[in-house]
This record gives structure tokens, sequence and C-alpha cells, in this order.
């Protein structure tokens, strides 16, 4: 299954590729932020997409939004801090079918890509 | 954050560098922030890098980073929705917390290489008064309450009325939760019709339970009724229902669930109190709340029409703020040390490609006929290739190396700004041509110098703004920093519209600390004199300050900066300011050289610091004194033996025939010239500077070394030491 990783952060994007290949999923594609995801998303086979939201050119709600507009179904998940809980209220609105609060361990990625996949 | 162990060192690596250029971005932002405290994308701007800080320290294990980046960001997240004010006492505590960080960071690095000693600071009492400007920022409803309910074991659950449909197999779930004394809190969603055709997926509020506590159970209520004449299709005809123990006040859980859109929700206690005082009402019929949880009102309908605006303006995410370049798949990282093995090997290159010219040449003059004469040939062909291709790869892995001077101008602001404030004065600094691009190992080397400089011109440049007023100047005192290339080299200059240098005090000053006798301070013209403050043990501070009393004098910039092979200089007017401009080569590695023997050795000298070369009929030089002087072109010129000046004893003296010309190099730097008389030229040439060896090091004169083509060592000489020998030479 092809996952599409969309964060401004480098690090952040070596994480989350680490933490999939742990658990099997090792397709990846990045983009460094909404603009860029749009982008890798319009070249096709992508199944699933995993965003953070505070990025620089467009940010993850701004993205899901976009994404939303031409695909409901394709399952998103929001990497997020727990800082703001409002703020998660408002990405699932936007779209977002789950989400999953930095720092997570490997099990907790699993269980929330399953609950999409599921 | 153990059972999720990065034992890869380079994600430390690659957080040392991201943390770093989000710390630059901040300081840009706080700085433009400072000045529009409003600006809204900056606020997002400064968010996004405390945030993007924080999420990697969460995985790297880096607790202190990750909390301290955490409250920084919860002041930042209340500030950016304007319900607290950006005021001097805010951006001061943000500043403190961006420096805190930065040592928290730098602390992960020297861990990381294990060299040096981590600072290790304490954060609490800075976390402490973060946390009390933020409680007194705001009405603090953010203490998230526990659970209401205390509870008593009871028997069987009896439901609100609202509930009361519920399933079997959920009510057995439930019973057995609170027989376990735990106190659930059920939110009923009822999806208005409007939901359909929005993105939002109604199954999307299981996951939001986990804001607020743990999910323990969902389902849902038909709410149609059997009667197929009564059927709505565009209706739902079944309520969601979510049970969550939680882990916030119900205020908290209402707060969160209201802000969904297109859903009516209604809330309801379960637990053990609540199931007995229900069970004392009478079954199925009580809406309200038991009295012990009166206080939150077990049914609260959300507002019928949409529930307020998720307070986040998404609109306002976009940004306009600085922002990082982008780097993603195009470019790539690559670590300081390969390239710097990168750039030794290219080095190597170059003295393997010399030496095979060397070769080359003595071929052609050797062999000039028969078959080998056009082996010869060939040979030769094959030298201009390869000196094409090595001056090719030279070139590339000089681009490679070469940084924007931006990345360390950037510091400069944020440093200016604390020195203004802490010395009562009005500065602003303008910074030209930040993109000038200049080696990395440079730029490195560079920052000291330059902050040294801005200090000086800071504290010595520009004065207090009544005094400035009073000279008819503006209160604001101006620092200009500018980077250009010249040729191959970069100038930067450190310009300001203060008091000026005065070239009588320094007359004087240099006179009473015995480092010029009263007739050459007075035969040294203006411009020489105020070069004097770059030499050892020269302040001319009127008092020390906490800005450059620091016991780190000018001399030690000219130091660091000749170390690079460039050269500092003052250019001053008296009343209205002075220009201190560091010239260095665009690269350390590789110059471009005139060679030159001299006493049986052979000598470089950086093709930037010659201006000429001469033939010089020993006829026409003058003795002045114990100097040797020619007229060149109408300007006196001091010349010196090379040899001599060096105290190389001469090996080949006297090889010079009577009436034969002398080659003169003539060199300038800092605005002083000489010519140096040397046995022959040889040419110039591009030349690899090797690290001189620990005994040749401190010879005076030397800079450094390189191999010839032939294995022969050459030594290259520091322009400015030798006129240093020369004026010494002649007191």
């Amino acid at each position: 299954m092809k996952i599409l990783i969309v964060d401004d952060s480098s690090t952040m994007r070596r994480i989350i590729i680490n933490t999939l290949s742990r658990i099997g999923y090792s397709d990846v594609i990045e983009a460094e932020h909404g603009k860029a995801g749009l982008e890798k998303l319009g070249q096709g086979g992508v199944e699933m997409i995993i965003t953070d939201w505070n990025m620089p050119e467009m940010d993850g709600l701004e993205f899901v939004t976009v994404v939303r507009t031409t695909n409901s179904s394709i399952p998103i998940l929001m990497v997020t801090t727990n800082a703001a809980k409002e703020d998660i209220v408002a990405a699932l609105q936007a779209g977002v079918n789950n989400y999953v609060v930095k720092p997570f361990t490997p099990d907790t990625l699993k269980e929330k890509i399953e609950s999409l996949l599921g | 954050m153990s059972e999720f162990s990065l034992d890869d060192p380079s994600f430390y690596e690659d957080f040392l560098v991201e943390a770093g250029e989000h710390f630059e971005l901040i300081e840009q932002n706080f700085l433009v922030l400072e000045g529009n405290p409003q600006d809204l994308d900056i606020l997002n701007g400064i968010f996004r890098s405390v945030h993007t800080i924080k999420g990697a320290s969460g995985f790297l294990g880096l607790a202190k980073v990750q909390s301290l980046s955490h409250i920084g960001e919860n002041i930042l997240d209340e500030l950016r929705k304007g319900r607290m004010v950006v005021t001097p006492e805010v951006m001061e505590l943000l500043f403190e917390t961006v420096d805190m960080l930065k040592v928290l960071v730098e602390d992960v690095g020297v861990n990381l290489r294990k060299q040096g000693t981590p600072a290790d600071p304490n954060t609490a009492d800075l976390i402490h008064r973060l946390e009390t400007l933020r409680s007194g920022g705001t009405p603090t409803p953010a203490a998230a309450a526990p659970a209401p309910v205390q509870a008593s074991p009871v028997g069987a659950l009896v439901l609100p009325a609202g509930l009361s449909n519920l399933d079997a197999p959920s009510r057995k779930i439930l019973e057995e939760l609170v027989a376990q004394d735990i106190s659930l809190v059920a939110i009923k969603a009822k999806l208005q019709p409007e939901i359909m055709g929005t993105p939002f997926n109604p199954l999307s509020m299981l996951p939001m339970a986990d804001l607020v506590g743990k999910l323990v159970h969902s389902s849902h209520i038909m709410t149609a009724s059997t009667d197929l004449d009564a059927f709505q299709h565009d209706q739902f005809h079944f309520d969601l229902v979510l049970f969550i123990q939680p882990s916030e006040s119900l205020e908290t859980v209402q707060k969160i669930f209201d802000g969904v859109k297109n859903v009516r929700m209604e809330y309801f206690l379960v637990g053990p109190e609540g199931a007995r005082s229900l069970a004392a009402t009478g079954p199925d019929k009580v809406e309200t709340p038991p009295p012990a949880v009166q206080a939150l009102p077990a049914a609260v309908q959300a507002p019928e029409a949409p529930a307020p605006e998720a307070p986040v303006d998404t609109g306002a995410k976009k940004t306009a703020a600085p922002e990082k370049t982008d780097k993603g798949s195009d470019t790539i990282r690559v670590s300081q040390l390969k390239l710097d093995t990168f750039m030794n090997t290219v080095a190597e290159l170059i003295i393997c490609k010399t030496m095979i010219n060397h070769v080359v040449e003595r071929f052609e003059v050797e062999v000039t006929e028969g078959a080998a004469s056009d082996l010869v040939k060939e040979l030769r062909k094959g030298s201009v290739y390869l000196d094409q291709v090595s001056k090719e790869i030279q070139a590339s892995v000089l681009g490679i190396r070469m940084v924007p001077v931006k990345t360390i101008f950037s510091k400069f602001p944020r440093m200016l700004r604390d020195l203004a404030k802490a010395s009562g004065k009005k500065i602003e600094l303008q910074m030209v041509g930040e993109d000038t691009e200049i080696d990395k190992s440079l730029i490195e080397e560079l920052s000291d110098p330059l902050i040294h400089l801005i200090r000086n011109s800071a504290d010595h440049g520009v004065e207090m703004p009544e005094a400035r007023v009073k000279s008819g100047k503006s209160e604001t005192g101006i620092v200009i920093l500018r980077a250009r290339h010249e040729g191959d080299s970069v100038l930067v200059e450190i310009e300001d519209d203060g008091k000026g240098i005065d070239p009588a005090v320094i007359r004087a000053k240099a006179i009473e600390k015995g480092i010029l006798s009263v007739e050459r301070a007075e035969a040294m013209s203006d411009e020489e004199a105020i070069n004097l403050v770059f030499l050892a043990g020269f302040s001319t501070a009127a008092k020390v300050t906490d800005i450059s009393g620091r016991g780190v004098g000018m001399d030690v910039v000219r130091s660091n900066v000749r170390r690079l092979n460039g050269h500092v200089s003052v250019q001053s007017v008296v009343g209205k300011g002075s220009i201190f401009t560091l010239k260095l080569p665009l690269t350390l590695a590789i110059i471009d050289a005139l060679l030159m023997r001299s006493g049986g050795q052979v000598f470089a000298v950086p093709g930037t610091a010659v201006e000429e070369t001469l033939l010089v009929a020993p006829e026409t030089v003058s003795h002045l004194t114990r100097r040797k002087a020619i007229n060149l072109r109408g300007e006196v010129l001091g010349i010196t033996q090379l040899r001599e000046l060096l105290n190389f004893h001469d090996r080949e003296e006297g090889k010079l025939l009577e009436g034969e010309e002398l080659p003169v190099v003539v060199i300038s730097t800092a605005g002083r010239r000489m010519g140096l008389i040397v046995d022959s030229l040889i040419r110039r040439q591009e030349m690899v500077i090797k690290p001189l060896a620990p005994y040749l090091a401190s010879l005076p004169g030397i800079s450094g070394a390189s191999v010839m083509g032939d294995g022969g060592v050459v030594l290259i000489l520091d322009p400015a030491e030798l006129m240093t020998l020369a004026v010494q030479e002649a007191l």
C-alpha cells in the first residue's frame, strides 16, 4: 500500500517512515507541505495519507480540505500534538479520518492505520 | 519514550540542523513581531517552528526541550488566538525561552559528539514564569478537573431517558463498567441532515473521544419509528452514542464535542453515583442529574444553530512569514565532514595535476624530436584536458561549499537589539547583500570577528540618543552590514553613522602606550593611524562596558581574519562614522598565488595581495635612514629584501650581479604597500594550502605551506605580517 507522508520536518518524516517500516509499510512517498502533497497525490497510486498540521505553504488542514473536494474516500491520518484539542475537532470536520498524537509509539501508529483501513 | 528508541545518531544530527534552522527563523520572526505585535502570520510562523521542535524532541526523548517548547507553544497559541497580547514582558520571556531552548539543543550536540560538557541548565524557573505568565494572561478554565463522580459500588444500571433505547449488549457492557466503579460520560450525537455533503465522517467522532479520555464503548440508537410512511430519506434515523471514561472535566468534554458542526450533542453522566441517585428517583423517567453532580448538567443541548466556529481561523494559517526554503526532494544534506574530505581530495588532485604539468613541461623541453615527441604532444593534450576537468571539479566542490552569509548575518539583528537595549541606545541594523556566498568553513570563522565588530560599532560607534540629536543626527543610529564579491574575494563591511575614530586620539594613545614614537606617530597618515586600533593592547573605550569589555580586542579580530588569509581595515570620518572592511578569500583551501624565489627558498604570495611586479635598476634605489625605497610613478615605495626580512640565511647570496635589475613584487594590504626584492619570479598558479607543521607555524611572516608539482615545499607569505616585520626592522 502506497502511503503519502506530508510533513515539513525531515526529522518527522524520517521518524514516520522508520515507524511505518517497522510495522510493515515500506511503500512511502514524501512531501514537505500541502502543496507538494497535492502534486504527489496527482501522480496517482496513493492509498493513504499521513499528514502533519503545521506546515508552510499549505498547512495540513487546507491540504485535507482540498483533497476532500475531489477524493472523499482516501483514508487520512493527521499527525499532531495534543496542544490544541479544538483543532483536532476542526481537522476531523475537514475530513481527517483519524489522528495520532506526537510522540507516538509504533503500536499506536499501527493501531491508527488499521482503524483507517478496517 | 523508551519503547521508541532511536539508536541511530543521525536522527539527532538531523534534529540539530533542523532545530538550528528553526531558531534562526524564530529570531527573525521575533524581531518582526516586536514591531508588529498583531501580525498573525508571524505568530503562526513562530508557533510552527516551536511546534516542530517540540514534536521532534518528544520522539528523541529530549524531555527538557519538549517540556519547555510545550509551554512556549501554549503561550504562542494563546497569542495567535488573541487570548493573550504581545507585550514587552511577553517578548522578553519568549526570547529567553528560545535562548534556553538553544542551550538545551546545543547540549544535545555536546552529548552526541561526546565533546565538552553539557550546560544542562535548570529550566524549572523559566517554565514556572511561563506558566505564571500564561495563567495571568488568561482566565484559567484550563485546569482539567477530574471526572466529578466519586464512586461507591451499586447494582443495576439505570439510564436516563435519552439513553433508554440503548441496545441490550451495550447496557450489559455499561453495567459491568459501572460495577467496577467507573464513571462515564455518554454523548448522544444526533446527526443533522446538513452533514451530508460535508467531508466530515461521523465515525471520526470516535477518535475524538481520545481527546478527553478513553472511548470505552460506542453504539447507536435507532430514532426512526418503524412506520415506513414516516421514513424520510433526508434524515438520519439513528443517533451515535459514545461512552467515554473522561480524563477531563465534563465542561471540557462538552467544549470539544460542541465544536462538531451539524451534529447536536446531548451529554449524560453514567456512574455508580448517578445510578444510585437515579434508582432512588425511579427508573427510566429521570432526565435531571443526581444532586451529587448538580453543578454539571447531565443533559446539555448543543445550540440549534451550528455549533460556534472552532476557535481556529483556518484561513489565517496561511503564512507570508519568512519561510525556510523548500528542501524536499531536490536537495540533500551532506555532512560537513564528507565535504571537507571531498575538498581535500580535490586539493590533492590539483597537486597531482600540477606535478603532471611540471613533468610535461620538462618533457617538452627535453624531447623535441622523433616518435617520443609525438607522445609528448599527446601527453600535453591529456594534461590540458586534465587541467580543465580538475578546474571544473574544483569549481563544483567550491560551489557546493558555498553558503550565503545570511546564515550568520541572521543572528545579528537579535544581537544588536540586545546591545541597544542594554546600552539605552537606539540602533537600527540594515543588511545588504545577505545572499553573497562564501565558503562554509570561512563563514564559521567569520562569525566571531563580525560579532566583535558589530559590538564595537554599537558600543564605541553609535552615540547615545541625546548626543546624536545634539550633533544634528537622528536619534536612531544606523549600523549597516554589507557583503559583496570583489574578484576572488568577499568583502564584508560594518558601517556605522556614529562618532567615528579620531586619529589624533589614536596617535596620542599609541604614544602613551609606547607603541609608537612621537616622530613616527606624526609621520603617519590619518588612515594609518586609525588602523592602529587593530594592534594588540589597543582599546580606546572610555569605559569598559558590558558590551565590549570582554577582554577581546580588535587585535583578535585582526589575527582571526588573517588566519583566513584575509585582512581587516577601517576608514573613518570623525563625527560621521566608520566603516570596517573585512576582505576574505572566497575559499580557504585553494588560493591563486604568485611564486617567487628568494634565498634558495620558494615563496608564494596570495594573488589578492599582489599589486604588480617590477624590475628595478639597483641605482634607482634610495636609502632612507635604514629603509630602502624607490620612486614608483611619483610615490615613495619602501622596498626590502624578502630573505632578509624573514632571516633566511641565504645559501645563494651574492648571486645577483652588480647592475642587474632587481625583481620586485609590490604587495598591498589594508591600504599599505611595500615592495619585496626577490631573486626571481617563477609564475602565478593555484596553490593548495596545507596547514603548517607546528615548528613552522611560529615563523613570522609565514601563514601556510603548499606542495609544488616537483614535490618541493612552498611557504606562503602573510602580507600583513610582512608589513609589520618591515616596520619593526626600520625602527
